[in-house]
């Protein structure tokens, strides 16, 4: 379908959902129960649509008076009444039966105040199932076919509010008449989540193109509008797709002395990698390396955090003689922090594809899946769908992501991802863990996993020294180095080193 | 609030545009509802007044340039316009600022009620009204919307 045979809404992240915009001249339901933000999302289309595209727009209201109704959407900074003294809306308050009476007359008084100001949109606020203007003479459904005719005739691409009764999410009353004959039908939901709440919007028909199914999530914001989050599992462009692969001629440094060595030197461009590791074992260490070494080279790098907060992130990397701030005030690195508490991962997921497009990282570091994991829940497929999506988005982008996995385990390793499995979406598996040698652990190291690449599986010791950092140290056994390195055990990995007879 | 000398003044400046309660609640009903398609019935019900007196308060302040009436002559409906700009509109924000608060509504009415006015009765046509706070026991838009 052409460009130009769209209604574009004009609200963000909307728009693509639908595959452009509402097919011009189709009719409109935007049902939902109360407070799911019908009105708001119907005034911005006819905002939007005066503001951005030319089209003005008639608001036909019923119940809220034009004055409460003007107020309400002014937070958003939707100044309704300029728009009006510009003639490019108008806002009629009348009743359900007047209403429709007048689409009945061919000169209407309503369709008569659009056509003065060239109305393209009209958004009617609202109808109660079944309750337009009907005496009970007639059947509700002709009424409204009456009235999608009307509005079909003066051209006007409408939306009309059908308020449903729903509990907890869920509907509870049969489908409308009205669903059936309109051409488009959107679905606003507030859906629990844990004791918390999260809107959702659902293109449940569209007649004449394609959309984009299931329940995307969106938010309403001050001084904005409605922003529609792309549910993650969407399927996306099949260019995606195509790009979704690391790149097996180029590598880039790790920034830990030692760990390239192991890496046969270092992380493929646009591959992923897991760090996998108990809490305080260097996995946050070793992603400020990789950022600090990405900047120092002049490369772009995001570091997402969940657990810690910027400020600790900021002393964490000083801690270790890595000036961050420098870095980010220099726009090499850009450090994200969404508190993991009650993610909305449709809006969170948005946010990073939208640093991923503007900032253009070539380094990635994701501080911790398991963070992620705790929030979206092991159950159902969030959280690998999430992850999917991310690891996708890195790839399309070429950008090597480094994320970082609590395992719970102290000494040894007995599972990767625990409940989530997800490794086999990696690229790349490093493993630190402790090892336990007489009364001292002692931090080790192992690649485990390299696609593209012949790697010796070799455990080294590796430490993180005060305002130095972390660095793997040389397997070399010499006769002069205590303690023993690791190359003189067996079994560091098993939980039971021994050390190997002398000679071996 | 405004004192009573500002209402006296309002009131003396509307000396031929207002003089019944009606005239004041119409106009305080299209002050939020600036452009209204709605039948006479309605539109009395929505203020509480009878439908003659809304009539009566129509033609006045259609008189008196505050409101435009259109009609389909097949229909039943009306569309109502305020009348926004003009040498009114200054008065006639005024007015309505102050009849916007309980109190402010309350002496604008007491006050149109003790003018003389050729129009008769100013309480005629009201609703059972409630003396203390001069709203109508019907329900009103207000009660049912606000």
């Amino acid at each position: 379908m052409a460009e130009r045979d769209f209604t574009k809404t004009g609200i963000k992240g909307l728009d693509a959902i639908l595959g452009g915009g509402i097919p011009r001249g189709n009719l409109t339901l935007v049902e939902g129960a109360v407070g799911t933000g019908k009105s708001t999302l119907g005034a911005e289309f006819v905002f939007r649509g005066a503001t951005e595209f030319h089209e003005p727009g008639l608001i036909v209201l019923f119940e809220v008076s034009p004055d409460k109704f003007i107020r309400d959407v002014a937070r958003f900074g939707w100044d309704l009444p300029e728009l009006e003294r510009q003639g490019r809306l108008k806002m009629v308050f009348t009743t359900r039966s007047v209403f429709q009476q007048e689409l009945q007359q061919a000169d209407s008084l309503l369709l008569d105040e659009a056509g003065k100001i060239g109305a393209r949109r009209i958004f009617i606020d609202s109808f109660g199932q079944l309750a337009l203007g009907n005496d009970g003479s007639r059947d509700p459904r002709d009424d409204f076919h009456i009235l999608a005719e009307g509005l079909h005739r003066e051209n006007l691409t409408a939306m009309l509010v059908l308020e449903v009764v729903a509990q907890d999410g869920v509907r509870l009353a049969a489908p409308a008449p009205e669903e059936f004959i309109a051409d488009t039908v959107m679905r606003l939901r507030l859906e629990p989540l844990e004791r918390a709440v999260q809107r959702s919007i659902e293109i449940v028909k569209s007649r004449g193109h394609e959309y984009q199914m299931g329940r995307h999530s969106f938010r309403i914001v001050d001084g904005q509008g409605l922003e529609v989050y792309r549910r993650v599992q969407a399927p996306r462009d099949t260019t995606r797709e195509l790009a979704a692969s690391f790149d097996p001629t180029t590598r880039i440094s790790s920034g830990i002395p030692g760990l390239d060595e192991m890496l046969s030197g270092g992380y493929f461009v646009g591959s992923t990698t897991l760090v996998v590791g108990i809490s305080g074992v260097g996995k946050s260490v070793m992603s400020l390396h990789y950022a600090a070494e990405g900047a120092r080279l002049g490369e772009r790098g995001l570091m997402l955090t969940l657990d810690e907060p910027p400020a600790q992130v900021l002393r964490n990397a000083a801690s270790i003689g890595i000036d961050l701030q420098a870095a980010i005030d220099r726009g090499t690195v850009q450090l994200y922090y969404d508190p993991p508490q009650e993610i909305e991962i449709d809006r969170h997921f948005h946010r990073i594809e939208q640093i991923v497009r503007e900032f253009k990282p070539t380094r990635a570091v994701i501080d911790s899946l398991s963070t992620y994991g705790s929030s979206l829940g092991p159950a159902g497929r969030t959280f690998r769908d999430f992850f999917h999506a991310l690891v996708a988005l890195m790839k399309e982008h070429q950008v090597t992501a480094i994320y970082n996995h609590e395992n719970p385990e102290m000494f040894g390793m007995s599972s990767m991802m625990g409940d989530y499995g997800v490794s086999s979406l990696v690229d790349n598996i490093i493993l630190l863990n402790w090892v336990e040698l007489g009364d001292v652990s002692r931090l080790a190291v192992t690649v485990t996993k390299m696609r593209g690449s012949p790697i010796s599986r070799v455990t080294r010791e590796c430490e993180v020294v005060d305002g130095v950092g972390m660095r793997v140290l040389a397997r070399t056994i010499s006769p002069n180095v205590q303690p023993t390195p690791f190359a003189g055990y067996h079994g560091l990995l098993a939980r039971s080193p021994e050390r190997r007879p002398s000679g071996t | 609030m405004r004192n009573s000398t500002d209402i006296k003044h309002l009131l003396d400046q509307a000396k031929s545009r207002l003089g019944q309660p009606c005239d004041l609640d119409l106009l305080r009903f299209f002050r939020r509802h600036p452009r209204a398609l709605l039948t006479s019935e309605q539109l009395a019900a929505f203020v509480a007044y009878d439908v003659q007196q809304v009539g009566r308060s129509l033609d006045t302040l259609i008189g008196a340039g505050l409101l435009t009436q259109s009609q389909n002559p097949k229909s039943g409906a009306r569309m109502y316009v305020l009348t926004s700009g003009g040498p009114l509109a200054d008065w006639l924000n005024s007015l309505l600022e102050v009849a916007a608060t309980p109190a402010g509504r309350r002496a604008l009415l007491q006050a149109l009620a003790r003018r003389p006015w050729p129009g008769g009765a100013p309480e005629a046509g009201r609703k059972r009204r409630d003396s203390r706070t001069g709203r109508s026991g019907r329900a009103s838009e207000e009660d049912a919307y606000g």
